[in-house]
């Protein structure tokens, strides 16, 4: 199915849909969030699409809109892909877990809120996964300055970020 | 603790042994459940993992793989580097075909941007990328036989791989880290002599191939220990993530070089070897036929390799990718690595994500152990490909 | 005339033997542990020992030797000190007392030596049940192995003794079972008179089946591959040796390397004809014991650089189901043929 024969199809498919955009050959559908597992379960269990293989699933922070949460999904039968986002507000970044739709799931979620502090709920365990025990804050969000710049005064060359051109 | 009664046929009744009730703690001795910590350092975990089991004896009753040893941020590095910083941070991960690593985040950027790639840039990043796999392959071929107490191969492999990166030196300058691949091309071309070293490398590796399969493949031992141990299916393995070697062993032939080529696969005729049992035999018998596989490429490109430069005319000279985001797949050597790029128009990512293939076959590593031996978990820790690096990011 | 009385003296020539055996007990081991180290590396395509002693490291060990008798002593804090301090000995001093009985050669025609220093012949003592008291006597190294993992309270070391003494005590019934086989062939226990039975022909060949079982007994008692579960370095480090560090290590090592050779001279003694030579005559026995002896612990080199190591409920299934069985039968063969010729 070419991306937007996907877009098309999702959209009767789950109604669940609010809109859809290609670009460079992909196809990405965004979905509210009470509607995240039914979205994932018709992917999976359609006979028309079949998505059953979970590439990944991770966040991007966009700041004052909050964390778009991205999940990318292949098809092994049919060769295609999607990318399925939702929005999660900043401040109640919560979204239902994945993990009971595909294992592989599990640890991209657990990941995904250590890094972000996204919450998914009804994780079976949602501890950290790549970060010490120890560790305090979201290191992914825009706001957690990296390390080594906050501790110390960088004396050499500057950021590619802050060079103009 | 059960209990049991004696047996009554052949007793008198009311004699000695009518209804008397015998207590026995459990079903032989009573036994107690042994946490143990296989890693993080440990002859055989491949670097820092850690598996904390929970025996029963010599039986595995649950294992829970913790990683995190080698997390450095690449997701958060990337996001204050450009784009080629982040090739050089990117090859890090799995070091032991580091070029695959670079190759994605330049076609992913490319895409981006909109590049045009030259033809024997291409094509050369083909044959390096193939290289790669053949270095990767080897070495778990020759770990794999080492763990299980097969000391041989492993000297083997790495005479083969010490060849191969000499190869690699030639071109690019290192033997692990490569950092050739460019936004557009290549850093360079190649020197005079590569590609006749080259020529000679498949031939040699090709014959040296053979000790492989008759020290391990064909050895009594190595089946006993290997076949029916750790079997994976294939619906499974598509549900956890899983890709690669692992992958094509449990039956499902997903590369991505077959169904949507990038670079010049589509030029080249090879095969995918696939398994049928998804036991640890298996994944260790379709690493052996990559690896011939890959040589075949080698050789193809050998013949096909066109005349030309190796990056594009007019590069920006900030490499600034308009706005957008993409996410660009290659097959690596351990399975699909991916890269996830938003770009907000600046000089470095709004946000790459890594999809790497170690992360997602080490999750399944629980499902795989449950109710192994130990030394059967040794098996099957090797044959699950995984480099730490890959893991952690 | 003085020479003659010095030789005959039955102190003189008991205090020769214990030395002779002394230094073969610590010499061959070392040279068995050079072979090995040359030996492995030209197969795997590298070169060995080079540094040690300049031509082609001859001295590796001996500097091996040096390096752990000048180590600290460490003992962990969880661990049962005496009995770790004591397990390296229960190990070694079986296998040492193996070579009293090896014979090497043959009783000297020139000898006039009483039979209270153990009789004439390049040999320590001639026992009259020698092959039972060198199988008993190597049998108890297992206790060693226990000692060693038991007290280092830790649980890869645990985990390595308990197979260990698993699989040793397996082992032991083929060995005994083969090495009986011979003995009845040659209508004696004594070492001596089964080397000496085996002038017109060598036991290996009608006792084929009984000397592959005792090859294949002898590598699970010693723990080399493909048997070498309870050491699997790979897995659980080193086994019950996990926590030795320094002399006591290095008398594990040097147990493992002697058990090799006591081993292969009691198969040599047992089936490859002792000193019994065969087209060049004029080589006298003890060489050809030596050269035997030497064959022999190189195939077991060899055999660990090729194989991977068998899981030890494989190994066990090996011993019970197939090896015991097989002896058994090799026994029952050799009773009805001794009986009808």
């Amino acid at each position: 199915m070419t991306p937007d024969e996907i877009a098309s199809h999702l959209t009767e498919a789950t109604g669940a849909i609010e809109r859809s955009e290609v670009a460079h050959g992909e196809v990405s559908v965004w979905v509210p969030n009470d509607k995240w597992v039914e979205v994932a379960t018709h992917l999976r269990d359609c006979g028309r699409c079949h998505f059953d293989f979970p590439t990944f699933l991770t966040a991007v922070d966009m700041e004052d809109q909050g964390f778009e949460i991205v999940l990318h999904m292949y098809s092994v039968r049919r060769q295609h892909h999607v990318n399925v986002k939702t929005q999660v507000a900043r401040d109640a970044a919560r979204l239902p877990t994945l993990s009971g739709v595909w294992n592989g799931m599990n640890w991209c979620e657990r990941e995904t809120w250590e890094l972000f502090g996204v919450d998914f709920i009804g994780h079976p365990n949602l501890v950290k996964l790549l970060l010490p025990v120890e560790f305090e804050g979201f290191p992914l969000r825009k706001d957690f300055l990296l390390m080594t710049r906050e501790a110390k005064e960088w004396p050499g060359m500057k950021e590619p970020a802050e060079v103009e051109h | 603790m059960s209990v049991t009664e004696l047996p009554t046929a052949g007793m008198l009744p009311g004699g000695p042994g009518e209804g008397v009730q015998v207590v026995i703690a459990g079903d032989e001795f009573p036994t107690q459940e042994m946490t143990l910590s296989i890693g993080p350092q440990h002859p055989s975990t491949h670097g820092v993992l850690r598996v904390v089991l929970t025996l029963d004896g010599e039986r595995i009753d649950t294992a829970t793989p913790v990683i995190g040893y080698m997390h450095r941020a690449f997701d958060k590095l990337s996001e204050v580097r450009d784009y080629r910083q982040i090739i050089a941070l990117s090859n890090r991960h799995d070091w032991l075909s580091a070029f695959g690593n670079e190759l994605g985040v330049a076609l992913a950027t490319e895409r981006l941007m909109g590049l045009e790639v030259p033809e024997r840039a291409q094509w050369i990043r083909m044959l390096m990328a193939e290289w790669n796999r053949v270095l990767n392959h080897l070495m778990f071929l020759g770990s794999f036989g080492l763990e299980l107490g097969a000391m041989t191969p492993m000297f083997y492999a790495f005479r083969e791989r010490e060849d191969i990166q000499t190869l690699m030196e030639m071109a690019t300058g290192a033997r692990m880290h490569f950092t050739y691949c460019r936004v557009g091309g290549l850093k360079e071309d190649l020197p005079k002599g590569f590609l006749l070293y080259s020529e000679v490398l498949v031939k040699r590796i090709r014959h040296r191939l053979l000790d492989y399969a008759g020290l391990l493949l064909g050895n009594e031992i190595f089946k006993k220990r290997t076949v029916g141990i750790g079997v994976l299916p294939g619906e499974v393995a598509k549900s956890y993530g899983v890709t690669g070697p692992i992958l094509h062993a449990s039956g499902v032939a997903e590369d991505s070089r077959k169904t949507e080529p990038y670079l010049k696969y589509s030029e080249v005729e090879f095969e995918v070897p696939v398994g049928e049992h998804g036991d640890s035999f298996d994944r260790f018998n379709v690493l052996y036929h990559r690896i011939e596989e890959s040589l075949k490429i080698i050789e193809q490109v050998h013949d096909k390799l066109p005349p030309g430069p190796v990056m594009p005319g007019k590069m920006p000279k900030y490499l600034k990718p308009p706005e957008g985001w993409t996410y660009v797949r290659t097959e690596n050597s351990l399975g699909e690595t991916g890269y996830y790029l938003v770009s907000r128009g600046e000089t470095t990512p709004w946000r790459l994500k890594m999809r790497t293939p170690s992360f997602h076959n080490v999750s399944m590593i629980p499902y795989l152990l449950k109710g192994v031996l130990l030394p059967d978990l040794i098996a099957v820790l090797g044959s699950v490909f995984f480099v730490v690096g890959d893991v952690d990011r | 005339m003085i020479f003659y009385h010095f030789f005959s003296n039955p102190w003189v020539v008991f205090a020769l033997k214990l030395a002779a055996v002394f230094i073969f007990f610590l010499t061959a081991p070392l040279v068995l542990g050079y072979v090995e180290h040359k030996g492995l590396a030209h197969m795997q395509s590298r070169l060995g020992p080079m540094e040690a002693g300049k031509f082609h490291g001859w001295a590796q060990l001996i500097a091996d030797g040096v390096k752990f008798i000048q180590k600290e002593d460490i003992i962990p804090d969880a661990a049962d000190r005496h009995i770790f301090a004591l397990a390296p000995m229960v190990v070694i001093i079986p296998v040492s007392l193996v070579f009293l009985v090896i014979p090497f050669g043959p009783a000297s025609v020139s000898c006039h030596a009483p039979a209270g220093a153990g009789g004439c012949g390049f040999w320590g003592e001639n026992f009259d049940v020698g092959i039972f008291f060198v199988l008993a006597i190597s049998a108890i190294s297992v206790i060693g192995m226990l000692m060693a993992g038991w007290s280092s309270a830790n649980k890869f070391s645990l985990i390595g003794a308990i197979r260990g003494a698993a699989q040793l005590i397996a082992y032991e019934l083929p060995l005994v079972l083969a090495a009986s086989a011979v003995a009845m062939q040659a209508g004696t226990l004594s070492l001596v008179g089964i080397a000496a039975a085996q002038d017109s022909y060598w036991f290996v060949f009608p006792q084929i089946a009984g000397f592959i079982i005792f090859v294949i007994a002898s590598l699970a008692e010693l723990s080399r591959p493909p048997f070498d579960m309870p050491i699997a370095d790979s897995e659980i480090i080193f086994g019950h040796m996990t926590e030795y560090t320094g002399i006591r290590f290095g008398l594990f090592l040097l147990s493992e390397y002697a058990g090799i050779v006591s081993l292969s001279a009691i198969a040599v003694v047992l089936y490859l004809g002792g000193w019994h030579g065969f087209l060049v005559p004029w080589i006298p026995g003890p060489i050809w014991t030596l050269a035997k002896i030497g064959a022999l612990s190189f195939l077991v080199i060899w055999l660990r650089a090729t194989y991977p190591r068998l899981r030890e409920d494989q190994l066990q299934k090996m011993a019970w189901k197939y090896l015991i069985p097989i002896a058994l039968v090799n026994i029952l063969l050799t009773m009805i043929f001794k009986v009808a010729f």
